[in-house]
């Protein structure tokens, strides 16, 4: 089964645009921020992996937009790890208000050395993300 | 279809993350940056276009990263019309810094009114957006 999370957002004043709307570069943030939960959630911690130094990079991120978020709204950003390669980890975002779906996006991360060199994904981190079917 | 506008943006200090490079977000700003531009280039600038009831809602955008952008860089967005339909733009983006290609994306844009219902694009826009020269 794909790893899934649940993270929770309320959309905040200064996030939303002209049209009254939450802008839409901001749902890239809170698929940040929930892949960050994420992985507080097991356990581990971003910061220290950036401190042992390890990075993420997207290396590719998209987004569909099916009905518009609001100030305030207290959104649902459901995360599933779709796959975990030897360079990539790919990410699936589901966005709920209630039980309606806002957006779905989806990401590849790639990982850099402390040399600054992309690399395969250190194993602490591929063992938990690795999914049954290509372990 | 393949009108090309070019755009210039200068990274300013708030686009850059932890990382010290240009948060992956902020991307899509810049194409909404080069977007509005090209509407007051074609003479029907985007406010303009909304005081009269017409608006554009982003329906999916999906972005790759191919290097990154730092603080004080001077990018070049080249937009490309894919597509123009009745009621829909696509568009293409390239960001280079100088003559490197920092990343690529992709936008499907809905045209709308002010309840969300699709409309469509005016026909004088339509020519003086494929061609900003004709009067």
């Amino acid at each position: 089964m794909p790893r899934t999370f649940e993270t929770g957002i309320r959309v905040r004043y200064k996030e939303t645009d002209a049209q009254g709307i939450m802008h839409h570069s901001n749902y890239f943030v809170y698929f940040e921020q929930a892949r960050v939960e994420m992985m507080r959630d097991v356990g581990q911690s971003y910061k220290q992996m950036e401190e042992n130094g390890f990075l993420f990079v997207i290396a590719q991120i998209g987004c569909r937009y099916f009905a518009p978020a609001y100030f305030d709204d207290l959104l649902h950003i459901r995360t599933t790890v779709t796959k975990v390669s030897k360079m990539k980890i790919e990410h699936l975002y589901e966005v709920f208000r209630g039980e309606k779906l806002l957006a779905q996006g989806s990401s590849k991360l790639g990982v850099l050395s402390p040399e600054g060199k992309l690399c395969r994904v250190p194993e602490e981190f591929a063992s938990f993300w690795r999914l049954p079917d290509n372990s | 279809m393949s009108t090309i506008h070019e755009t210039e943006i200068r990274v300013r200090y708030q686009d850059a993350d932890g990382m010290g490079i240009v948060h992956h977000s902020k991307y899509l700003v810049f194409f909404e940056e080069a977007r509005v531009a090209m509407t007051r280039d074609a003479g029907y600038p985007y406010r303009q276009m909304e005081e009269d009831g017409l608006f554009f809602a982003v329906a999916k955008i999906t972005c790759q990263y191919i290097a990154p952008a730092r603080f004080e860089d001077l990018l070049r967005v080249k937009t490309t019309i894919k597509m123009l339909g009745l009621a829909k733009i696509e568009h293409l983006y390239e960001l280079y810094r100088g003559e490197e290609l920092l990343a690529k994306g992709e936008a499907k844009l809905a045209a709308v009114d002010r309840d969300g219902k699709p409309r469509m694009i005016p026909d004088f826009f339509i020519k003086r957006y494929l061609n900003p020269s004709i009067e």
